[in-house]
């Protein structure tokens, strides 16, 4: 439970109220929705690239142990056949919203037999993001918090390769506005942007920084490959090796496609010839 | 004394020597909700355009309700009067249920727009009206209905349905009450069957008629000769015929008249 | 043997106890009507004959000959509409050459009820009499159970609601001969375009004292056939077929008798058949 703090600090003359998760502070903040965004700042650092010939996903896999099996951290995951999806923050969290890409997807394809668009995925996830607080008389199952996630979104449909992102607003934003720190009250949880470009977890600043410079129109998927791979070298505590990373690309040819072990040693020894 | 009410007992009821027993059978009270209100329907394609057409007769028994209810129909339009639509459903049958389902297939295909932030295309339409009618598999919509449009190279696409969502893309198709009538003609007439190419063979080497998409002025006759024969035969055919013609350019609509009788 | 042969009836009963469908009868699902005016009395019928949904006769004949004064439309099971006034017809011109007098209506009638009651509704006959005899003019319905009324205007037949709401809107007591028929005519029609058991053309017959008879066939035709737009004649060859074997007119005189007939239709034999071209 949280303490409501008072306009000028007395004691409140009648028992605090316990806040819910939507329940507004006397300040105005919604605690829960700026603690989800802290959970997402402590991610791991993930990165989206997007070009005229595919998108290209990339994730630090942050293996703490020698004894840990690298295999077994999954931070790219499929949604459906067209469309990737890369996370930062709690996964637990992001199995549920990619559980209910998924859904979406298979919904569609079934009523529609056509496949999802990336940014009706993208909208399906969102609305799921904003189905937190009080329940309902009439609604079902709603979560007790926000998801402290976010997610890249990459897939390619009838209007080409696209990479979107999901709820790093409030991230950005809090970065951004460091002095201001609640000025995205307004705006908790379930928004989401098309980006050629994005980085989003503990690294992504300086990730997002080096993207800015290094983007161009004209990138080949090798080339965002490569992009990806330095970029997620020069924010990563530890070393990069084939092991600790981890990437996939999404495609008009192959749809989406996780770099299998040969592909992703591959790929850092590119890395190492180029620089 | 002793009362009757006393003795409710059922095998002892006091009657005449000749009274039926009272034990009445237990009265079965059933509702059925359909009917079936006549007419029929028919659509052919071509290489760039869809024709979907009905008679406008709504009959119930002997009786004729009106003389004027269309049964095809625009799907995704701006407004009530269907304009911007660019799909049609024709829908012959309980006509109840076929207003429902048009109602509600131009109600998804409306929210498709918004959510997806483009136009459905004819085939995902086909499809969603296969899941709309396969959810009421236990109390079906009590409709065939036939859709229309064009597909992403624009020639004519068409789709046909039992009341329970079974459907196949195909060149021509009838339904409704003059179907079986109908379909004959246009197996004949569009997809040339049991016509061979005079001369060009013996026996089983005289080669079939080859079907091909016809055009639309020949459509347009055929569709029209298909109702004035229907008209002379079947008996809730009649009043009105309805047609529709899909095209890049977009819908036309015409009436014209037939037997009223 | 005269009546009708009850051979199959347990046979059938037991198909049909199986599942087996009775088969359909072409019934008259018609407009009849009759109205009498101030010299005769004037029948009139639709054409339509239907089986189910499906019309199975576009112009048929429902005012049946029963005798030269006495005509009567039809409406029901077409059969037995046909047999029953056949076979009615029959006895009253027996029954006219034993007694010497011109049959009288109510004679026919009377003998129409009493076979139809014998068969207790299943000779669905539904019947208009009319006719004019030394006692006067009649006009009379009869019911396949049996039962009959007398009155001067008459509906019967799917379409009898139709046909009886022109009478009941126009009908007046004093008609003449051109009045009963517009008027007879007006109901059938009604019938013809708001009933769907009836329909295609209008037949009228005109019963008066002193005159001829007269069948008006097709005394109105407001339901033409629309015209084709398209040609569907199919070029010679089109049907396939695998062998074929010449019948020579030599050939056949081995087994029965060949007469050439000159070209003239007319000596063609039987009626000749309307058909849909």
């Amino acid at each position: 439970m949280f303490i409501a703090r008072s306009e000028y600090g007395k004691p409140h003359p009648v028992p605090p109220m316990p806040l819910g998760p939507t329940t507004f502070s006397p300040e105005g903040r919604l605690f829960q929705v700026e603690y989800s965004l802290e959970a997402i700042k402590l991610g791991s650092t993930a990165i989206g690239v997007a070009t005229s010939e595919g998108v290209i996903l990339g994730v630090e896999k942050r293996v703490t142990s020698t004894l840990l099996e690298a295999s077994s951290v999954e931070k790219i995951v499929e949604i459906d056949q067209h469309i990737g999806c890369a996370m930062s923050g709690l996964q637990a969290d992001a199995r549920n919203l990619v559980e209910h890409a998924r859904v979406e997807c298979q919904n569609h394809a079934f009523h529609y037999a056509e496949p999802l668009r990336v940014e009706s995925t993208t909208q399906a996830i969102c609305d799921l993001a904003l189905r937190f607080g009080e329940s309902g008389d009439d609604e079902e199952s709603v979560m007790s918090r926000p998801f402290g996630v976010a997610l890249l979104i990459a897939g390619h449909d009838e209007d080409g390769p696209q990479l979107y992102v999901m709820a790093f607003e409030h991230f950005h934003a809090r970065l951004a506005n460091l002095c201001l720190p609640f000025r995205y009250h307004a705006e908790p949880s379930g928004t989401f942007y098309r980006y050629d470009a994005k980085a989003i977890g503990s690294g992504s600043e300086g990730a997002q920084a080096e993207l800015q410079n290094e983007y161009h129109r004209s990138l080949t998927l090798a080339e965002a490959e490569t992009l990806v791979l330095k970029t997620l070298k020069q924010v990563m505590e530890e070393k990069l090796d084939s092991k600790n990373v981890q990437l996939a690309s999404v495609t008009k040819e192959n749809g989406f496609r996780i770099y299998n072990d040969e592909q992703m040693s591959q790929a850092v020894a590119q890395l190492g010839g180029n620089q | 004394m002793t009362s009757l009410m006393d003795h409710p007992s059922r095998g002892e009821t006091i009657g005449y020597s000749f009274s039926q027993p009272t034990a009445a059978p237990v009265k079965e009270h059933s509702f059925y909700p359909y009917t079936d209100n006549g007419g029929s329907t028919l659509g052919i394609t071509g290489s760039d355009f869809a024709i979907l057409a009905g008679d406008t007769r709504s009959t119930s028994g002997y009786n004729i309700n009106s003389r004027m209810v269309p049964k095809v129909f625009k799907i995704g339009g701006d407004d009530e009067t269907g304009e911007g639509a660019h799909i049609l459903l024709s829908v012959v049958g309980f006509a109840a249920d076929g207003n429902a389902l048009k109602e509600r297939l131009d109600t998804v295909v409306k929210m498709y727009k918004y959510q997806h932030g483009k136009s459905m295309s004819v085939g995902a339409c086909a499809q969603r009206l296969s899941t709309i009618l396969y959810q009421k598999r236990f109390f079906p919509y009590y409709v065939h209905a036939i859709l229309a449009g064009l597909d992403e190279e624009g020639k004519g696409a068409l789709y046909s349905y039992d009341p329970v969502g079974s459907y196949e893309r195909e060149q021509c198709r009838a339904a409704g009450a003059a179907s079986s009538l109908i379909m004959p003609f246009l197996d004949n007439q569009v997809n040339f069957k049991n016509q061979y190419i005079p001369g060009s063979g013996e026996g089983h080497a005289l080669e079939p008629k080859k079907a091909e998409p016809l055009p639309q002025e020949t459509v347009k006759q055929l569709v029209r000769d298909a109702f004035t024969s229907a008209v002379e035969r079947h008996i809730e055919v009649g009043d009105h015929l309805q047609v529709m013609i899909i095209t890049k350019d977009g819908v036309e609509e015409v009436y014209h008249p037939l037997k009223k009788d | 043997m005269p009546g009708f042969d009850f051979s199959n009836y347990n046979r059938n009963a037991a198909l049909h106890a199986r599942g087996v469908p009775m088969p359909k009868a072409t019934s008259t699902g018609t407009t009849i009507v009759g109205c009498i005016y101030d010299k005769g009395v004037v029948i009139a019928a639709d054409t339509r004959a239907t089986s189910g949904p499906i019309v199975a006769d576009k112009n048929c004949e429902k005012l049946h000959y029963i005798a030269p004064k006495i005509w009567c439309a039809g409406a029901g099971t077409a059969a037995d509409t046909e047999f029953t006034t056949a076979l009615i017809s029959s006895n009253v011109e027996l029954h006219s050459l034993s007694t010497g007098r011109d049959p009288r209506v109510i004679t026919c009638m009377t003998m129409l009820k009493q076979h139809l009651f014998r068969y207790q509704g299943h000779i669905g006959a539904y019947l208009v009499v009319a006719g004019v005899d030394p006692t006067g003019t009649s006009l009379y319905t009869v019911h396949a159970h049996g039962s009959t009324d007398k009155l001067p205007y008459v509906t019967m037949g799917s379409g009898s609601l139709a046909a009886m709401s022109v009478f009941e809107s126009m009908w007046q007591p004093d008609l003449d001969r051109e009045g009963a028929i517009a008027l007879c005519s007006e109901a059938i029609k009604a019938g013809i375009f708001n009933d769907l058991g009836s329909g295609s053309n209008v037949d009228v017959c005109v019963i008066e004292k002193d005159q001829p008879t007269q069948l008006l066939r097709n005394y109105m035709k407001p339901n033409e056939r629309g015209h084709k737009e398209r040609n569907y004649r199919f070029p010679r060859g089109t049907t396939a077929w695998l062998n074929q074997k010449v019948i020579s007119k030599e050939d056949m005189k081995k087994y029965v008798t060949v007469e050439t007939l000159s070209g003239d239709p007319s000596l063609a034999a039987g009626e000749k058949m309307e058909v849909d071209t």
